[in-house]
């Protein structure tokens, strides 16, 4: 049976939400901006300040959203998946730590599941033959969380799913994602390794 | 009876800081792997020789800013556990969920392997950094470090004994203990197994409950061990009940901060493989 792998992959540009948001749920380690950055760093000790100075930070890839956004982002892509690609059994998502803000509804659903690094999984769902859809962002939420803004999508179906893919591309472009390369869908099934455009 | 049994359990108990602060985080996590390795091999060792496991996940609360720095990638981690796990080396890594990680993971690897029996998962909550801000918190109070693996067992039957949900609102404590509540109306003797918090925060829960038998707050003992909490506390009540154990029923419960919690039925039966370290020998 075939079984393709389709390919998104952009950068957020530009801030995606307007306004602020109200992070009710904060306690420590804030967006880490102006007033909020300076308590966090008052209740830090000698040693505490010590490690974090160690820890080496790009701070030349601006923060386009804060936690409380990137939940709001990737419960609008799970949304989208669910109205665009009804197929798909399993929604898998990498986050590398959880924010001190709830996470959004969507996000609870019983196909999406959340993990550091998502490749074991990816294998391991290929290896089954499963319909799944994989979101990998590496969004910069705050300063010191490392990231470049960079965006993942990979569709694995064993139906051709290209329209429904083209939706939830086309969904992710218009909340504020510049397309890196083109799309492509890749048959790989059977060892087979043959791309077209979508 | 749940449709789900405890077969091994084993907890340990980490000193505070857990090694040199200063030492790089790849030599960190090898020292926790030569800790946290044997301890997965030796639970991973009740599986049963024809049995089939959907997944070992390893699951963690307080282990985040490592990758979140970007400072050691996950398959980094996860070949220094291989040297001591083999072949239950945990495939991924969880924090999203926080300390209700553990019933989010079951739900997603039963689901995926519909008709296999077992699932693995190790809770390790250690102060990687030993960060100040992680030794004690206003809602969970002082901090306990540890590592908790067990393995379960599931039976296919049309009950679902695992409930996974989060708060709707702001009063997470009482939205948690108001659905252990719903969860155990017509459980019976069953054991509801709490996590560990100072006692202000545990008597809103021991007031909502005070009808059901639960497990005692040894949180002075332990202090809040994240995910590891209800798993603690069924070896705790277990060591109190060690004459004659037969087959006991409890309902493990864990809240994450932010409100996300894990509520399951799990039946002990009396050989599973239980074992607690910290001041105490194992049972």
């Amino acid at each position: 049976m075939k079984y393709c792998k389709s390919h998104f992959e952009g950068r957020i540009t530009r801030p995606i939400y307007r306004g602020i948001l109200t992070d009710k749920f904060i306690y420590k380690f804030p967006s880490l901006n102006g007033n909020e950055a300076i308590a966090t760093f008052s209740s830090m000790n000698e040693h505490d300040l010590t490690v974090l100075s160690k820890l080496a930070f790009e701070e030349n890839i601006p923060v386009l959203l804060n936690p409380s956004q990137h939940y709001r982002f990737m419960g609008q892509f799970i949304e989208m998946v669910e109205k665009e690609l009804p197929l798909v059994e399993i929604i898998l998502m990498r986050l590398v730590e959880a924010a001190l803000v709830r996470m959004a509804p969507a996000m609870f659903k019983k196909k999406v599941f959340i993990c550091q690094d998502i490749s074991p999984e990816i294998e391991d769902l290929k290896r089954l033959r499963k319909c799944f859809i994989a979101f990998q962002d590496y969004i910069k939420i705050h300063s010191f969380v490392a990231g470049n803004n960079t965006i993942y999508v990979d569709l694995y179906s064993s139906e051709e799913c290209a329209g429904g893919f083209n939706a939830i591309r086309r969904g992710i472009i218009e909340l504020g994602t510049d397309e890196l390369v083109p799309p492509v869908i890749e048959d790989i099934s059977d060892g087979r390794n043959q791309q077209h455009g979508a | 009876m749940s449709n789900y049994t405890l077969r091994a359990l084993s907890f340990q108990e980490f000193k505070s800081p857990f090694c040199d602060p200063w030492l790089s985080i790849d030599d960190t996590f090898s020292m926790l792997a030569g800790s946290i390795g044997p301890q997965m091999a030796s639970v991973g060792a009740s599986m049963p020789c024809d049995g089939e496991m959907a997944g070992h996940i390893l699951c963690s609360t307080l282990i985040r800013e490592c990758f979140s720095f970007d400072d050691i990638p996950w398959s980094v981690v996860r070949d220094g556990l291989h040297d001591y796990a083999g072949r239950f080396t945990p495939s991924v890594f969880v924090n999203a969920y926080e300390c209700a990680s553990w019933g989010y993971i079951m739900r997603y690897y039963f689901m995926k392997n519909p008709g296999v029996r077992f699932v693995m998962i190790t809770i390790a909550d250690v102060n990687l950094y030993n960060l100040s801000l992680w030794d004690e918190e206003q809602i969970w109070g002082r901090s306990g470090y540890g590592c908790c693996t067990f393995l379960i067992e599931k039976e296919e039957t049309t009950s679902e004994n695992l409930i996974t949900g989060y708060s709707k609102g702001s009063n997470i404590i009482m939205e948690f203990a108001m659905a252990i509540r719903r969860a155990t109306q017509e459980v019976g003797d069953r054991v509801v197994s709490l996590p560990f918090f100072p006692g202000n925060v545990r008597g809103i829960m021991d007031a909502v409950l005070k009808d059901r038998i639960v497990t005692r707050n040894c949180h002075e003992r332990w202090g809040h061990t994240f995910g590891s909490d209800p798993w603690i506390s069924i070896l705790e009540h277990i060591r109190t009940q060690q004459e004659g154990r037969g087959m006991m029923e409890f309902t493990a419960c864990s809240l994450a901060l932010n409100g996300y919690y894990s509520i399951l039925d799990i039946d002990v039966p009396h050989d599973a493989a239980l074992v607690l370290i910290g001041d105490t020998a194992a049972i």
